[in-house]
Parts: structure tokens; sequence; C-alpha cells
């Protein structure tokens, strides 16, 4: 399951402070008023670290069990804790792979997440090397 | 007692910036070209070894590229701008005081510190395994004596990285 750089590197530090259009009148106020909050910024949620956090995109359905699929975008943190169990980027022979850090014999893991296809475990060796934890994923679907 | 000026670079930066993305270019020679590709302005190290000059146009390149395997990259300004903002986010957690000097230079006050290798040490490592970048840090009572400390930090692997000539 390669992945890709997305071309323009996405950042959010701030989030917009949405005022309220409605003007005063004298008369009654809008029972919205004070309902309004920040604006929702997903994007920022997902960001835990914006200094270590890389955008990239999925190819390949190798962790579709755990919702990442072919297209989307994921969020790696390179500050990330690596523990067993979480989703990681990771450079295998030179190539950038997602997989799932696993645990077995002493021994760690990169192994996919897809019940339906089959991919091979590959053993975390000194040529290999993991370079995030996946931090959030990022998906849309076609509207026309 | 001067307050101790630092100087931290990066090094190769832009071809530094291009491998983030392709980690398999490690140790292969790696060049950036100016706009509209005219000559090599970025240079790894094994390009570096290859002979390639700074500057050389990439006309007179052909050869040794196709030689070498060399990897060719367009600049990427976007790019390296976002870099250069998040290694310049690191150096202010290490520094109250950090004056960009260039897309991959910063000088930044190190008054008050005890002991300024350890402290230049820790925010490479931060540098490197936050952003991926390698940087190279000089110390000294003046900018301009800064910059030669990096200078010779860059030149031997014996600093490892750091330069400290306040004494």
């Amino acid at each position: 399951m390669p992945v890709y750089e997305v071309k323009s590197p996405s950042t959010t530090n701030s989030t917009p402070l949405r005022l309220s259009t409605t003007p005063v009148s004298a008369g009654f106020p809008s029972p919205a008023a004070d309902e309004l909050e920040d604006e929702i910024d997903p994007i920022a949620w997902i960001i835990r670290h914006p200094t270590s956090t890389f955008w990239w995109r999925v190819e390949g359905n190798c962790l579709w069990d755990v919702g990442i699929r072919d297209g989307d975008l994921i969020a790696v943190d390179r500050a990330g804790k690596r523990r067993i169990g979480r989703a990681v980027l990771a450079v295998v022979e030179g190539s950038v792979t997602a997989k799932i850090l696993r645990k077995r014999d002493n021994r760690y893991f990169l192994a996919p997440a897809n019940r339906q296809e089959h991919f091979p475990d590959i053993e975390l060796t000194e040529d290999s090397e993991i370079c995030g934890v996946i931090a959030g994923v990022v998906r849309r679907y076609p509207l026309e | 007692m001067k307050t101790p000026i630092a100087i931290s670079d990066s090094a190769n930066f832009y071809v530094s910036a291009e491998r983030l993305f392709e980690p398999g270019l490690k140790n292969t020679p790696v060049i950036v070209l100016s706009n509209n590709d005219g000559c090599a302005v970025a240079r790894s190290d094994e390009a570096k070894a290859l002979g390639i000059k700074m500057g050389a146009p990439l006309h007179k390149l052909k050869d040794v590229i196709t030689r070498h395997g060399v990897r060719v990259f367009s600049s990427n300004y976007t790019l390296y701008g976002d870099i250069s903002r998040r290694v310049v986010e690191v150096y202010e957690e290490f520094s109250p005081t950090v004056e960009v000097y260039s897309i991959d230079e910063c000088f930044m006050d190190l008054g008050g510190v005890k002991d300024r290798e350890a402290h230049a040490q820790e925010m490479r490592q931060e540098v490197l395994r936050r952003v991926g970048i390698p940087v190279r840090v000089g110390i000294a009572s003046t900018k301009t004596l800064a910059k030669c400390a990096n200078d010779i930090a860059k030149k031997n692997a014996l600093f490892d990285g750091v330069l400290d000539m306040m004494d």
C-alpha cells in the first residue's frame, strides 16, 4: 500500500471566529445569537501537533478494516507515540507504506488490516523505519 | 560576558525537504534546480561527491546524471517554505529570540542557557524527530563568529553538528 505526498501542504492554525451576521435591532434579539460558537475545523481537530504533522495520500486497501481506503488522505504525526496496534507510516526498502504495528515473539511487524485480501506481514528490521503515527483520515465522496 | 548567539542552519535544505516525502532517496545523489530548471541550487552530499558544483547548469550535468542515477527535482518553494516554518517553530521552543535570516538559517539568543552544547544538541534532535530535517548549530559572541562556528561544525563530523566558540 504505497502512499503519496499531498502536493500542497495543509496547515490550519487559525480557527476564524464566526461573527454574528444579524444586525442588532431594537426589537427582539435572535434566540440563536447566544449559540454561535467558533467555526468547527475538523482538520485542526485531527492535527494535535502542527509542526510534526504531514499529509499523505493512500493507495491500496491494506488498512481497509481500520477504515483507511484507497484515495484517502491521512495525517501522519512524526511525534506520535509508536504503540502496538497503531496505524503507522513506515519506510521499507525505500518505499513508503501504511501498516499496523504488531509485536510477536519479541519481534516487531508491519501488518495489514484487511480480511478480504491477503497482504504479507513485514518484519521491522534495521533497514526499515517508522516515520510517524497516523493521526487521522479524511475522505470525500462524489456528489455528481 | 557577551550574550551567546547561535545560528542554526539545515544541511542541503531543499534536498532534505524533498527527501521527507521520498525517504527512499536517503543515499541517492539528489539535486534541486533553480527556477525554470536552469541550474543546480541544492546538492545532496552524494551529489557533491560526484563533483556537481553549486550553480552548475543542468545541460552540463546530463552526463553525470545518467551515469550515476542522480535524482533531479524542480524547486518547490511552497514545500520549502512550509518546512522552514516548522523548523522555526521548534527553534522558538529553545530560544525566546529567534531571528529568521534565510529560508534555512536562524539566529537565536542563547543567553542564560547553562549548558549551551547540550541545549543545541537537544534542539537538533527535536527538529530531526518532529520535522525530519537535519540541522547544525554554531555558537559565538557575534553573528559573524557564530556563522564561522557553524561552518566549522558543518565541515568536521567530530563536532557532531554543534560548535560552541564562546569560551
